[in-house]
């Protein structure tokens, strides 16, 4: 099933190239673009999506805040947060269901995104690789 | 006396007869300087053959000298002791000369060259030096001079330079001349003495292309082959010959390289008694990598979507544009005419398309871009199948130790679930991936046997055969992909590219009004033109661009990923950002004659300083 996109960047060019861009990936649907973070709340409340692209500068708004206040209210939403400036994953990444990545975007990018929404929505136990392995054994055989 | 009194008388006369004058007064000369003079022999040394004699003087004469100077090529004994400096000898000491003669010597080393198809000899001769004293006879004085003579070694014989090329096992062909010359050399030398035998390569089979008649394209712009009939040869085999092998200098044989080419035939033609002929009406292909001709399908006007996809084996060419919906596929190139408006556009070959790219996906080169992501992921599951049967090696090592262990067929199954789910998830995706891949058999049968053996319930049957398998599977699957991956780069060229997607494997040129809201990648350069406002360009080596971003400073992106890549742009606006291999750069104030190279940043100018 396709990735439900909505895309929110104040730029209209880029708006255009980014819808672009998901549409012509198999794993994405563009559902809706949007120039403000105004009109999110009011789309999320109508629409249900799998994604969010939030720009971190959104004009005098800050992405950042925005994706706060989306995570609050929409925790199953996967947010990927696009910047110019690539200095700012430490900020963005700590949460597990925030992505960014830099622009200029290309297919690899897009991969990794449907990678990472792909994982969290299936909602994956951690696996057990960080055990030693004759603990792991222990409990496996242990009857 | 008296006679030279009165010479002096009359010479003094003069003087004398004015009294007055203060005239000096010569005094007379004594009378015993006018006596006879006595013979005195003074004391002599002789030095003969470096043999010292002295004679004595005799009174009142004075013992002769010898000044001996501080050499250690020669040593005087006085009376056994070494002496130095001026030494008055007498006939009672004993003066022995001692030389200390320096022999020669002579150094011969073999050294083979690094290919091991040469041995050189060197000579290093040291002179020697026989020292003598210089002869001096019955001096009172006497300075010992030395005199060094040069002393050559014997000449070495031809047989005993021989016997030492033996001792070292070498074996090939020996240069007379130059042992000869090393035999009888007085000064330091090094000549190659025997040869091995280089080997000759061979000439690989080859493939000449024939004489074929060709005309201007204008939209390729550049000359391409006309088509040709079935039956018309399009090249000769050369077949080349086998190479001849050599010998080093131990005698070893060595194996003629016959290098490959890489070159193949495609399935538009075939061999015919050394003629490579075409069995399909098309366009002849000739490149390095390959010879075919390509079936060539020619729509006289617009394509539209009411016509279906179009799939076809070899060239497209399109005298109209391809519009709204339409599908165009061609394993060859796609050649338009006219523009590509709201349609999806895949050349293998490449893609040109006279006018715009509006609102459009065109791809170039499509496999060589999927190959080379299955290539890395391909590699990536190999490294995880290593983990994975490392482990569970150690697991059944393990576990057959343990007697209250059971069912330890499913070992591999929970191992593949609990600690390798990366793994599991990659041959999902390969599985799921099999609609992409639909004309490659290797990797429809690959699918099948994980299917069978890995997925669902064949995992709880895995053994130590089966993981083995998977990866030999693997292994040869990816040596197949590498060379899929690495086939001929194809371009995209177009006059504007406008809300399009555009990806090729090779190049992507706008030629016209230029780039506006679209994402173009290219594995190699982009070159735009006209202006680039909006939108993503990703290119791997280069991008060059006339104008970038607008004077509203419209946000635009350029990424050049090649460390060794450069972006040059000629008017770049505010408001733009360029990445060169990770270094980000977003300007705000326009720029002029930009020119990244690698990590440098250089020739730019902002206005103020244009105008200084």
């Amino acid at each position: 099933m396709a990735i439900r996109i909505l895309l929110i960047d104040d730029s209209l060019e880029t708006l255009q190239t980014l819808c672009l861009l998901y549409t012509t990936h198999p794993d994405f649907e563009v559902v809706g673009m949007l120039t403000n973070s105004r009109d999110a709340f009011t789309f999320l409340e109508e629409q249900p999506v799998d994604a969010i692209s939030i720009d971190i500068q959104l004009g005098h708004e800050s992405g950042i805040d925005v994706c706060g206040q989306i995570r609050k209210r929409y925790k199953d939403v996967f947010i990927v947060m696009c910047s110019v400036f690539d200095d700012m994953a430490s900020i963005v990444e700590p949460a597990e269901a925030v992505l960014f990545l830099t622009k200029p975007l290309n297919q690899k990018d897009l991969d990794r995104f449907s990678e990472r929404v792909r994982s969290h929505q299936s909602g994956d136990a951690p696996y057990e690789e960080g055990l030693p392995l004759s603990h792991w054994l222990d409990r496996l055989i242990k009857p | 006396m008296q006679a030279l009194t009165g010479i002096f008388s009359r010479i003094l006369s003069p003087f004398r007869r004015n009294r007055r004058q203060s005239i000096p007064v010569i005094p007379s000369v004594p009378e015993a300087l006018y006596e006879e003079q006595e013979i005195v022999c003074h004391g002599t040394v002789t030095i003969h053959a470096n043999h010292v004699t002295v004679n004595n003087p005799e009174p009142p004469g004075s013992f002769a000298t010898m000044t001996i100077p501080a050499d250690s090529r020669v040593q005087i004994l006085y009376d056994g002791e070494p002496r130095t400096g001026r030494m008055v000898v007498h006939e009672g000491q004993t003066i022995e000369i001692q030389c200390n003669d320096t022999a020669p010597s002579v150094d011969i080393q073999l050294q083979p060259s690094q290919d091991l198809f040469e041995v050189q000899m060197s000579v290093e001769i040291v002179v020697g030096e026989r020292i003598q004293v210089q002869d001096c006879s019955g001096v009172r004085n006497a300075v010992v001079e030395i005199h060094a003579e040069p002393v050559y070694p014997p000449e070495r014989s031809v047989t005993e330079l021989l016997r030492l090329l033996e001792a070292r096992e070498f074996r090939g062909d020996v240069d007379m001349e130059a042992i000869s010359v090393l035999a009888s050399a007085n000064e330091q030398i090094k000549r190659t003495v025997l040869r091995g035998k280089r080997p000759i390569p061979g000439k690989p089979r080859t493939y000449q292309p024939t004489k074929l008649p060709a005309t201007y394209d204008p939209l390729h712009r550049r000359r391409r082959l006309n088509t040709v009939a079935v039956g018309t040869t399009i090249a000769l085999v050369d077949p080349g010959y086998p190479g001849i092998s050599g010998r080093d200098v131990y005698g070893r044989e060595i194996v003629a390289e016959t290098p490959m080419v890489d070159q193949g035939l495609g399935p538009g033609v075939i061999e015919v008694q050394g003629c490579i002929v075409a069995i399909r009406n098309g366009r002849p292909l000739v490149t390095a990598r390959r010879i075919d001709v390509l079936a060539e399908l020619v729509i006289p006007g617009d394509v539209v979507s009411k016509q279906g996809i179009i799939e076809f084996d070899g060239n497209v060419v399109v005298f109209g544009s391809v519009l709204d919906s339409s599908i165009v596929r061609a394993t060859g190139y796609v050649e338009v005419h006219g523009g590509v408006l709201g349609a999806t556009v895949y050349g293998e070959r490449g893609v040109i398309v006279r006018e715009a790219i509006v609102g459009s996906e065109v791809v170039a080169g499509q496999s060589r871009m999927v190959y080379a992501e299955l290539y890395e992921r391909l590699k990536e599951i190999e490294s995880a199948l290593q983990r994975f049967h490392h482990e569970y090696e150690e697991v059944m090592a393990y576990v057959k130790e343990k007697p209250e262990a059971t069912q330890m067929s499913m070992i591999g199954a929970i191992l593949l679930e609990k600690r390798h789910r990366p793994l599991q998830k990659l041959l999902e995706n390969i599985i799921e991936d099999k609609e992409r891949f639909a004309a490659d058999e290797k990797y429809q049968r690959l699918v099948n046997d994980l299917k069978t053996g890995w997925v669902g319930i064949g995992q709880t049957r895995l053994t130590d055969k089966d993981i083995a398998r998977c990866r030999s599977w693997f292994a040869d699957y990816r040596e197949d992909v590498e060379i899929r991956r690495g086939s001929e780069p194809a371009n995209i060229r177009a006059a504007s590219i406008t809300s399009s997607v555009v990806k090729a494997s090779g190049n992507v040129t706008a030629v016209g009004a230029g780039v506006y809201a679209s994402t173009v990648e290219a594995e190699n350069s982009i070159f735009v033109r006209g202006t680039v406002r909006g939108g993503f360009l990703v290119a791997g080596q280069t991008i060059r661009v006339h104008e970038f971003g607008t004077v509203a400073g419209t946000e635009s992106s350029a990424k050049v990923n090649g460390v060794n890549g450069r972006i040059t742009i000629d008017v770049r606006h505010v408001n733009t950002l360029v990445d060169m291999a990770g270094k980000r750069n977003r300007n705000i104030s326009p720029e002029y004659g930009v020119k990244y190279k690698g990590d440098k940043h250089g020739h730019s100018y902002t206005p103020h300083r244009r105008f200084a």
